[in-house]
């Protein structure tokens, strides 16, 4: 760019019309296209994940399962294949693609750098009281967050870290119908043994948060028949949800603020 | 959302769509007034005046607006995320599904 701006300036003041086409032609040869590249990557990495699909589907039974899972490829040479291709070029489409790709990849640490710090706090930090804010924090975590929660729940000393930790594992695992029995588990456990704990100046009381998880994963997923609710209207006039069967309804938890 | 929702409410018109509110606002007289100058239609359960009502505290919602899509036999058939274009896609989708049930009964 440094070299191409004075030439710029001096064709422009040469001829005022539209600027001369091999400039731009020119500079976008020199550009590297890594698109081409990215998405060959991709598609090896799909197609290896296809046939082990395939191989998991043609299991006969529960034994067959766990030993494919065993050999569930990982994305960790497809991820660090993507990463050499975007920094040649880290402001390209190709990048935007490869690097959206790495953020859903699973690779065989399945962690992402929050969940390696996570694990890293587990093993040095153990012993601090701010654990609780870490664990209650990730309730909005993803599935590699599951393990360091875990660990910190098992080594803790402190009963109200535990609870925080086994709260948000129990949450985070109940999203995903794959692991949904384990997180209520875990919210069974938070409610029996951890009912007494409380975070944010005793405005959340994690045996109530964990009731009301429980509650949404066994009647409130998609496909389920939506529980009643009867209640009064606005005006002060008793109705039913289930009054309106029949049609469709988009049901809006709102309020005027 | 109030623009989005009447629009929703004309568009469906005589059809077999309704919204149905549960509304956690602390004073029902201020919020009759509300719902008459924003020209509400739709029908409100009361969440006995607080975000922490017995509705939204037994359905776990901590965060407003929370919406949930049901079909016509009472299916749970979408969640939030629901914005936009995917709860049009949504009720383009379901909607001719209980107008076809209608029809079906009705014979």
């Amino acid at each position: 760019m440094i070299l191409t701006l004075p030439l710029l300036f001096f064709a422009g003041t040469l001829s005022p019309g539209p600027l001369p086409p091999p400039l731009l032609v020119s500079s976008a040869s020199l550009r590297l296209d890594i698109t081409e590249a990215v998405e060959a990557e991709i598609s090896n990495f799909d197609t290896l994940f296809e046939t082990w699909v395939a191989t998991y589907r043609a299991a006969e039974d529960d034994a067959g399962r766990e030993a494919a899972l065993e050999n569930r490829p990982t994305a960790d040479d497809a991820v660090k294949n993507l990463f050499g291709l975007v920094e040649t070029e880290p402001a390209g489409d190709g990048a935007f693609k490869a690097l959206t790709w790495i953020m859903r990849a699973y690779t065989s640490e399945g962690m992402s750098p929050s969940a390696q710090a996570l694990s890293l706090l587990a093993e040095h930090h153990i012993e601090s009281e701010q654990l609780k804010d870490v664990a209650m924090n990730l309730s909005r975590g993803t599935a590699d967050m599951v393990p360091g929660l875990l660990t910190i729940a098992e080594k803790s000393p402190h009963h109200d870290v535990q609870g925080c930790a086994i709260l948000s594992a129990g949450i985070i695992l109940g999203k995903d119908p794959l692991t949904r029995e384990r997180g209520v588990k875990l919210l069974e456990k938070v409610i029996a043994d951890y009912s007494d704990v409380t975070h944010y100046d005793g405005r959340l009381e994690l045996g109530k948060k964990a009731t009301g998880e429980l509650y949404v994963m066994r009647n409130l997923q998609i496909g389920m028949t939506v529980p009643e609710i009867e209640a009064e209207d606005v005006d002060g006039v008793a109705f039913k949800l289930s009054d309106y069967r029949g049609k469709v309804i988009l049901l809006d938890f709102w309020g005027d603020w | 959302m109030y623009p989005h929702e009447r629009s929703l409410v004309s568009e469906y018109a005589s059809r077999p769509f309704a919204i149905i509110g549960v509304n956690s606002d602390k004073d029902r007289e201020v919020l009759k007034e509300r719902i008459l100058e924003e020209s509400i239609t739709w029908r409100s359960f009361w969440n006995g005046g607080s975000t922490s009502g017995p509705i939204s505290t037994q359905w776990n919602v901590s965060g407003w607006p929370t919406l949930y899509l049901i079909d016509h036999e009472g299916v749970i058939r979408y969640k939030d995320p629901l914005r936009g274009d995917l709860l049009e896609e949504a009720l383009k989708e379901l909607v001719p599904l209980a107008e076809k049930a209608l029809e079906t009964g009705g014979r």
